[in-house]
C-alpha cells in the first residue's frame, strides 16, 4: 500500500471516527432525555385525566343520592303508575308538573340529557326531557338485573347505544327510588353525556396533534371496550371493542387490566406511542395518555438531521484536509522512490527533482550525489563488462563451431561405410539436422524424370512459374529427416529444375540460397505453413562436383536464425555431400555391374551346364541310336532263330525253354535300348492339357497295393481344382512311376511317402518325398549321371530319363536329401501352354 | 503273292524266309537299297519287308522312289532305329513299322491279313 493512501487512512480513522461517535451518542443521549420528559408529562396527565373522570362520577353519585331521597316521589309516584294510560289525566298532569318542578333544576343545573322514573315492572313512568316523552310506558331491557346492580347504591352503565346523535357518550347513573316507608318503589335514572369531559381532558392536556387520552373498560366477553372518543379514527365511535392479548393498544390493555404504568407501546393503528397507562379503579375502568412516539421525537429528529449534516461537512473537511496532507508528504517521496528506482535500474544521469527544503528534499540532493559518483564507478565496470561479453560470444561461437566441424567430420568419417547411396543420404540428412537443430533437412538429386508420364503432380501444371521445362533434369527427393522422413510424397518427391525454391537453387547462378526471415521471403511460396511451424530460417545449397556440376540440392529449415558460422560449415558440408554422393553413385554403378556381372557369370555357367547337358545328351542319343541299331540287329537274328527253332514241332523240352528263355531275354533287351532311347532322346508322346495330380494317382492306384505290401504307406496332398497343363500323360507317369519306385527302393525297412501339390510362382510343383535312408553327397553329385545307380540290378536310367521327361516339358527336377532322414525329389512344371522343348 | 525282303544283314533275311516259307510263302530279297529298287521296278511284289539302314540306298530312299512310282506293295518297315523315323516313313507310304527285334507271330498276322486269307 502507498504511504500516500496508508497517510489518508490514518487520518480518516484518527478524525471521522471520534466525530461520528461523538455525534450519535449525543444524539442518543438528548433523545432518552427527551423521551423520560415526555413520558413524565404523560404520566401526569393520566393521572389528572383519572382525577377529574373520578370526581366527575361522585358529583353525579352525589347528585342520585339527593334525588333518591326527594319527597315529590312518595306521592307522585303512584300516581304516575295508575295514571299511565290516560296522559291527560288531571292527575297524571299534576303530578307530572310537581315532579319537573323538582328535577328541572338537576337537569339544567348539571346538564343531564335525561332523567327518568321507572317503576317496578320496569315500565317507564316519567322521562324529564320532553323529546322522548314518546318513551314513556316502554319497559326497559334486563330490568331485574338492573335491580339487582343497583342494590349496593348506584350503577352506571356503558354508554347508552344509540341514544341521540348528537350526544353519543351518554351514559346512564341508576339508582333506586325509595317510597313514603323507605320501601322500593322504582328506578331513578340519570342519563349525562361525558363528551364535554373528555373533550376537556383532551383539549386541557399538552399532547400535541398525535397524542389523546382515551378510556377503556373490560367487557365480561374479555374485551376492551373504548369509551370516548378516538382521536384519530373519526368513525371509531365510543362502544368499539378489540380483543384482550390483540398486538395493538397494549396501554390501554393494561390499564383496564388494573396494571399502571409508562414507557413506549402501540396504539389502537399500531403506531409507536409513548404511553401512560392508569386504572379508574372506582369504576373499573382504564385510562391512557398517549403521544405518537413521530411526533414525540420530532425536536430530536431535527437534532439529529443537523447533527448529520455537521458531521457530514465535518469528514468532507477532514477528507479535503487529509489528501491535501497526504499528497504534500507522499508526493515527494513517490518522486523520490520513482528516481531511486530509475537510478537502480541503471540510468545514472537522471536526476530526482525533488525542490522542497525539507528532508526529502536534502534526501533527493543526496540521491543524486550518489548517482553521479555511482556512474562513475559503473562506466568503467561496463566497459569491462561489455569486453568480457565479447570475448565471451566469440569463444561459444568459436566452440560452436569447431563442434559443427568435429561433428561434421564424424558424419563424413562414417559415410565411409559400404552402404547404399540411399542410405548415405539419410544419413546426411540425419546429420545435419542433428548438428545443426534443424526442423527438417532434405537432398534432391538431380536425374531424369521418371513419373512424368504417369502421376507427376508437376507435369500437369500448363502456365504459371512452375511449368516443368527440364524432364531430363528433374529433382528427385532421396533423403528427408527430422519432422518429415518420407520421401514419397505426391508433390514434393519430384521438383522441377527451375521452379519452386529447390528448383531455383539448382538452377541459379549463386550456389546457396539463406534466409533467416522465411515467413516474409519470397522464395519460400508457403509462408502460411512457415509461419503455423514457426520456422525461421531456410538453407540451400547446390551440390557440386569437381568440375562445376550441379548433381542435387540439400536444403534445411529451422526454427532458430542460421549464424554465418553454421552457414560457412553447411556451405563446405555441402562440396562434400556432393563428393560423397559422387562416389556413391559411381560404388554403386559399379556394385550395379558387379551384381549384373556375377549374374551373367552365373547364367553363363548355367548355359554351359546345359549346353554341356546338351550335347552330352544329344552323344548319347546319337551313340545310343547306333548301339540300338547295331544291337536290335543281332537280336533280331538270335530272337528270329529262336522263334524259327520254337515253330519246330521235334524240339525237346528242355530246348524249347531254352529257346524261350532266350526270346525273353532279347525283348528285356530291347526293353533296355527303348529306355536308353526315350533318355537320350525322349519321344514326341501324345501332349494334351491334363491334370497333373489325375496322372500322378493313376500310377499310385497301379502300384499302392504292391507298396502297401512292402510296409510303404502313401500319402497324398493334392491341390483342390488344379490348373490343367500341357503334358505328354504317359512321360509323367513314367516321370511318377520312377521316383515313386526309387522312394520305395530307399526304404527297404518300409516308410512313407507323401506326394504334395501346390502353385508355386507360375509353376505347378508335386514333391515326392519319402522316409528313407536318404543320400549322400556323392550320390547327390552323380544322381542324373546317366548309368550311375545304387542298385544292384538297376540300369542308372530311370532318374536320367525323368530328368530328360521334365526337361522336355520345360520344367525342373530338384532333390533335397539328408543322410538317413528321406529324400524329397521336386518336380516344378510350367502353367500354361508351354510348347515341349 | 509275291513277297520281297530288302535288309542287309543275311541273317535277317534268313530267318523272315524260313518263316514265310514256313507260312507258305515264297520271298525274294536284296542286300542293299540299289539291288532292292531294281528288284521293286522288274517283279510285281504284294509286299515288301524294308530296313531302312542299308547300303547303297537306305530303306527312306527305297521308299520315295516307290512312291515316286505310285507302287502298289504294302510296304512293312524293319528297323533297329526304334522310333526316330516312324512318321517319316508313315508319311512316305510305308503301311507297317516294325522295330526290332520283331516278334514274328505280328509278321504272320499281318502277311496273312496282306494275302486275305
Amino acid at each position: 500500500m502507498r504511504i500516500y493512501h496508508k497517510l489518508i487512512i490514518t487520518f480518516l480513522i484518527l478524525s471521522v471516527v471520534p466525530t461520528l461517535f461523538i455525534g450519535v451518542i449525543g444524539f442518543y443521549n438528548a433523545k432518552n432525555s427527551l423521551s423520560k420528559a415526555i413520558i413524565s408529562n404523560l404520566n401526569n396527565i393520566a393521572d389528572g385525566g383519572v382525577g377529574e373522570i373520578e370526581a366527575f362520577i361522585a358529583a353525579r353519585r352525589s347528585d342520585m343520592m339527593v334525588l333518591q331521597r326527594q319527597n315529590v316521589y312518595k306521592t307522585t309516584f303512584s300516581m304516575l303508575e295508575q295514571f299511565d294510560s290516560d296522559q291527560s289525566s288531571f292527575y297524571r298532569v299534576e303530578a307530572k308538573k310537581a315532579i319537573d318542578a323538582q328535577l328541572a333544576v338537576f337537569q339544567i343545573a348539571y346538564k343531564y340529557a335525561d332523567i327518568s322514573l321507572t317503576d317496578r315492572q320496569g315500565r317507564v313512568i316519567y322521562i324529564s326531557n320532553p323529546d322522548r316523552e314518546s318513551e314513556v310506558n316502554r319497559y326497559i331491557q334486563n330490568k331485574d338485573d338492573l335491580f339487582q346492580e343497583v342494590k349496593g347504591g348506584t350503577y352506571i352503565c356503558d354508554v347508552c347505544e344509540n341514544y341521540d346523535r348528537e350526544h353519543p357518550f351518554v351514559f346512564c347513573l341508576s339508582g333506586l327510588a325509595y317510597g313514603k316507608a323507605d320501601e322500593v318503589i322504582g328506578l331513578i335514572q340519570l342519563k349525562f353525556d361525558m363528551k364535554e369531559v373528555f373533550d376537556r381532558l383532551n383539549s386541557g392536556t399538552s399532547l400535541g396533534k398525535s397524542g389523546e387520552i382515551i378510556c377503556a373498560k373490560k367487557t365480561p366477553n374479555n374485551e376492551v371496550l373504548f369509551l370516548g372518543p378516538l382521536k384519530h379514527r373519526e368513525a371509531f365511535l365510543s362502544g368499539k371493542t378489540i380483543a384482550l392479548g390483540a398486538k395493538n393498544a397494549l396501554a390501554i390493555q393494561r390499564a383496564v387490566l388494573g396494571a399502571s404504568g409508562s414507557g413506549r407501546s402501540t396504539d389502537y393503528r399500531g403506531n409507536s406511542v409513548l404511553s401512560a397507562w392508569r386504572p379508574i379503579k372506582s369504576l373499573d375502568w382504564g385510562l391512557v395518555a398517549k403521544i405518537d412516539e413521530n411526533e414525540a421525537f420530532l425536536p430530536i429528529n431535527r437534532l439529529r438531521n443537523l447533527l448529520v449534516a455537521v458531521v457530514v461537512m465535518t469528514v468532507f473537511s477532514i477528507i479535503l484536509t487529509a489528501l491535501i496532507i497526504a499528497k504534500s508528504i507522499a508526493d515527494p517521496i513517490d518522486k523520490l522512490r520513482r528516481g531511486a528506482k530509475i537510478i537502480g535500474s541503471g540510468n545514472l544521469d537522471y536526476k530526482i527533482g525533488v525542490a522542497s527544503n525539507d528532508e526529502v528534499g536534502q534526501l533527493s540532493l543526496e540521491f543524486n550525489a550518489m548517482a553521479r559518483n555511482l556512474k562513475k564507478t559503473t562506466t568503467s565496470v561496463l566497459d569491462l563488462n561489455k569486453e568480457i561479453a565479447e570475448r565471451k560470444r566469440v569463444e561459444i561461437e568459436r566452440e560452436k563451431t569447431l563442434k559443427w566441424q568435429q561433428d561434421v567430420n564424424a558424419l563424413q568419417q562414417s559415410l565411409l561405410a559400404p552402404v547404399t547411396l540411399e542410405r548415405k543420404l539419410r544419413m546426411i540428412t540425419d546429420g545435419v539436422t542433428h548438428i545443426f537443430d534443424a526442423d527438417f533437412c532434405r537432398i534432391w538429386l538431380i536425374q531424369s524424370g521418371d513419373r512424368c508420364e504417369q502421376d507427376c503432380a508437376h507435369a500437369k501444371i500448363k502456365t504459371g512459374p512452375h511449368v516443368c521445362r527440364h524432364r531430363d533434369k528433374c529433382l528427385h527427393l532421396m533423403a528427408s529427416s527430422g519432422r518429415y522422413t518420407h520421401v514419397d510424397g505426391r508433390e514434393h518427391s519430384r521438383v522441377p529444375f527451375g521452379c519452386y525454391k529447390i528448383g531455383r537453387i539448382a538452377a541459379s547462378e549463386e550456389h546457396k540460397f539463406l534466409t533467416n526471415d522465411v515467413v516474409s521471403d519470397p522464395l519460400v511460396h508457403n509462408h502460411e505453413w512457415a509461419g503455423e511451424l514457426r520456422l525461421t530460417s531456410f538453407a540451400g545449397y547446390q551440390l557440386k562436383v569437381p568440375g562445376g556440376e550441379t548433381i542435387g540440392v540439400l536444403a534445411l529449415f529451422a526454427k532458430h536464425p542460421i549464424l554465418p558460422a553454421e552457414d560457412a560449415v553447411l556451405d563446405g558440408f555441402s562440396t562434400t555431400t556432393a563428393f560423397v554422393v559422387q562416389q556413391a553413385v559411381a560404388n554403386n554403378n559399379i556394385l550395379k555391374k558387379a551384381v549384373e556381372l556375377a549374374r551373367s557369370i552365373e547364367e553363363l555357367k548355367r548355359s554351359q551346364d546345359m549346353l554341356i547337358q546338351s550335347e552330352k545328351m544329344a552323344s548319347l542319343g546319337k551313340l545310343v541310336s547306333e548301339i540300338s541299331h547295331e544291337i536290335n540287329n543281332p537280336l533280331m537274328i538270335i530272337s528270329g532263330n529262336a522263334q524259327i527253332s520254337l515253330m519246330s514241332e521235334k524240339l525237346g523240352g528242355e530246348t524249347k525253354k531254352t529257346m524261350e528263355l532266350i526270346m525273353k531275354e532279347c525283348q528285356r533287351a530291347k526293353d533296355i535300348i527303348l529306355r536308353v532311347l526315350r533318355f537320350a532322346k525322349p519321344s514326341k508322346g501324345e501332349i494334351k492339357e491334363a491334370n497333373v495330380c489325375q496322372n500322378i494317382e493313376t500310377v499310385v492306384g497301379i502300384i499302392e497295393k504292391q507298396f502297401k505290401t512292402a510296409g510303404v504307406e502313401i500319402k497324398r496332398k493334392y491341390l483342390k481344382n488344379p490348373p490343367l497343363i500341357s503334358i505328354d500323360e504317359q512321360q509323367l507317369q513314367e516321370v511318377a512311376m520312377n521316383l515313386l519306385n526309387n522312394a520305395k527302393d530307399a526304404m527297404p525297412d518300409g516308410g512313407t511317402i507323401t506326394i504334395t501339390s501346390f502353385l508355386e510362382n507360375d509353376h505347378m510343383r508335386i514333391d515326392f518325398k519319402d522316409s528313407g535312408s536318404g543320400m549322400s553327397e556323392e550320390v547327390k553329385r552323380n544322381i542324373l549321371e546317366p548309368f550311375f545307380t545304387t542298385k544292384a540290378d538297376g540300369t542308372g536310367l530311370g532318374l536320367s530319363i525323368c530328368y530328360g521327361i521334365i526337361k522336355a516339358h520345360n520344367g525342373e527336377l530338384k532333390f533335397e536329401s539328408q543322410l538317413n532322414r528321406g529324400t524329397t525329389v521336386t518336380i516344378l512344371l510350367p502353367i500354361g501352354k508351354v510348347p515341349l522343348a | 503273292m509275291k513277297i520281297l525282303i530288302c535288309e542287309d544283314e543275311i541273317e535277317v533275311v534268313n530267318i523272315l524266309k524260313k518263316f514265310l516259307k514256313y507260312k507258305g510263302f515264297d520271298a525274294d530279297y536284296a542286300l542293299d537299297g540299289r539291288a532292292a529298287l531294281e528288284l521293286i521296278k522288274s517283279g510285281n511284289y504284294g509286299i515288301i519287308f524294308l530296313d531302312i539302314n542299308m547300303p547303297e540306298l537306305t530303306g527312306i530312299e527305297v521308299l520315295k522312289h516307290m512312291k515316286e512310282n505310285h507302287s502298289k506293295a504294302k510296304v512293312i518297315i524293319l528297323t533297329g532305329y526304334p522310333g526316330s523315323t516312324k512318321d517319316l516313313c508313315i508319311s512316305l507310304g510305308a503301311d507297317v513299322y516294325l522295330e526290332k527285334p520283331i516278334d514274328l507271330k505280328v509278321i504272320g498276322e499281318i502277311v496273312d491279313k496282306y494275302a486275305g486269307r
